[in-house]
């Protein structure tokens, strides 16, 4: 019982100092004596303690009214061992129903039983606060997802985080994956329905196979595709196709269709941020950005694709619309023209296996062809300008001069 | 050098010497609250003998004065029953009796005290 303090309340200071001396000396105990209630509450406002031994009889007050006081106002309130001479039925009924840990008379104190009561009520507090610490660490990293059964959002945000401190760690790709314009789908087809749409989209990216990925929960209604590894801007894009071409499909609500397409975006570790919640923060946000706006055709600068002008992905026909898909992927970037003469910043926001769509800090007219450099991913690569749009540009890998 | 254990048991008969004394002090007590039962002060008095004779009767077995538990118990339970004034006053005289006997063995038997 090293360590562990015991309070004990007793109006009477000989018979305090009696109980003290022997939960010392044969209990081990650490005892903090005291003889009313203002001591006590301050005692527990100020230290940790283990166990209270209250007398029944203090005086101005019953230790059962003390004891309830107690158990009032702390949540984790120590458990208490009710002492007294009064060696009724009654009141060691009243005792154990207020939730008193054990009841010794003091008639004739047997000293063993009273330390006794004291080390088990202890040891069954213990035991419990343990339960509920089990149960709520348990609750936190529950790993599976109640709703989707997929990993909980608690265990893909704890793998991170223990992938971006890990020394011997090279990083992480995940992919956000929300159903496109899924807050009108809600309210289109209500609050069951939309849930089913979702466990169904759920479950068409759990059934993916993926070689050494997971796919998890990361918000409400946002999943996510974890590859605990850096990738290339190519593979990151492969992959962004094929889990959105999975996780297209068609529900029926009420006789009628439903087309369910998937909105991804990627980010990775170290690239787009220091530490797990960044990274999963700016996949996210690439999910909140605005779908892209048309091209006008007349607008379109010259060398722009006049297929692209004036559409967008989702209104292309479908053999188009596969070719032409982009995925959200948020990475550093710089825009090099004439060798090094001059660099700019830009975000690189979509990337496909011909190209990307970069954005820069401030507006500048885009040269036909310039160098872009995506960091982290090898040397810079030449590329062509195919629109631009405000700070928007789009571009086109060139294949290496010869 | 005293041990742990003797500085225990020199701890635990000077309690038992203070027990004593108190109870000793509170015969007297007890036999001045006896004579206000009958007057407007009889309920406060009552609690006043109700107080002692539940302290004394916690307290005689463990510190030597086992004899004062059972009729300290029983004035005890004449209070918690309401009886008549008359019943309570005599159960606590008697009491008063059995602890001025008690107590001056007891004391007797510890020896001149320091």
């Amino acid at each position: 019982m090293d360590g562990k303090r015991v309070a004990v309340v007793d109006d009477d200071p000989i018979f305090l100092e009696h109980v003290s001396t022997i939960l010392a000396q044969y209990g081990g105990m650490r005892v903090i004596k005291l003889t009313n209630g203002d001591e006590l509450f301050k005692t527990l406002d100020r230290q940790e303690i283990s166990c209270i031994v209250l007398d029944y009889d203090l005086g101005n007050q019953t230790g059962l009214a003390l004891g309830q006081s107690v158990q009032q106002k702390y949540a984790d309130a120590p458990p208490i061992v009710m002492l007294t001479g009064q060696g009724s039925e009654r009141t060691a009924t009243k005792a154990f129903r207020i939730g008193f840990a054990d009841y010794v008379s003091k008639r004739n104190l047997d000293q063993q039983e009273l330390i006794a009561a004291i080390r088990g009520a202890i040891f069954q507090n213990d035991a419990r606060q343990a339960r509920v610490q089990e149960t709520e660490r348990l609750r936190q990293h529950q790993r599976q997802d109640s709703l989707t059964g997929l990993y909980s959002a608690s265990y893909v945000a704890a793998r991170l985080n223990e992938v971006a401190t890990s020394r011997s760690g090279t990083g992480f790709t995940l992919m956000a994956i929300r159903i496109e314009n899924f807050a009108e789908l809600r309210l289109r087809i209500g609050h069951a329905a939309s849930e089913r749409v979702f466990r169904d989209f759920a479950k068409r990216l759990s059934d993916i196979k993926l070689d050494d990925g997971f796919i998890g929960h990361l918000a409400t209604y946002d999943l996510v595709c974890v590859f605990e590894r850096v990738m290339a801007p190519a593979t990151i894009s492969a992959t962004c196709q094929r889990l959105a071409a999975e996780a297209r499909f068609s529900a029926s609500h009420e006789g009628s269709r439903v087309e369910i397409a998937a909105r991804v975006s990627a980010a990775g570790f170290p690239e787009d941020g220091n530490d797990a919640h960044e990274v999963i923060r700016a996949a996210l946000s690439g999910l909140d950005e605005p779908v892209k706006p048309k091209i006008p055709t007349d607008a379109a600068p010259a060398g722009v694709d006049k297929d692209l002008a004036g559409t967008t992905d989702d209104e292309m026909p479908p053999h188009k619309q596969r070719a032409h898909q982009r995925f959200r992927v948020l990475k550093k970037g710089k825009v090099v023209i004439n060798g090094l003469n001059t660099v700019l910043d830009c975000s690189v926001r979509n990337v496909s296996e011909s190209g990307a769509q970069i954005r820069v800090d401030g507006y500048f007219a885009a040269p036909s062809r310039f160098q872009l450099l995506i960091v982290g991913s090898g040397d810079p690569r030449w590329v062509v300008t195919r629109w631009q749009v405000g700070t928007d540009i789009g571009v086109q890998y060139q294949e290496p001069e010869l | 050098m005293s041990t742990a254990a003797e500085t225990f048991a020199e701890r635990q008969a000077q309690l038992r010497g203070k027990f004593v004394r108190r109870t000793q002090e509170e015969a007297d007590t007890l036999l001045a609250l006896v004579a206000k039962l009958d007057t407007p002060e009889g309920a406060e008095a009552q609690a006043g003998i109700h107080h002692i004779v539940h302290r004394l009767a916690g307290g005689a077995g463990v510190f030597g004065l086992d004899e004062l538990t059972q009729p300290a118990i029983q004035v005890e339970d004449l209070i918690d029953a309401s009886a008549v004034s008359d019943a309570v006053a005599q159960a606590t005289t008697a009491l008063v009796k059995h602890i001025r006997l008690a107590t001056a063995r007891s004391l007797a038997a510890a020896g001149p005290q320091p």
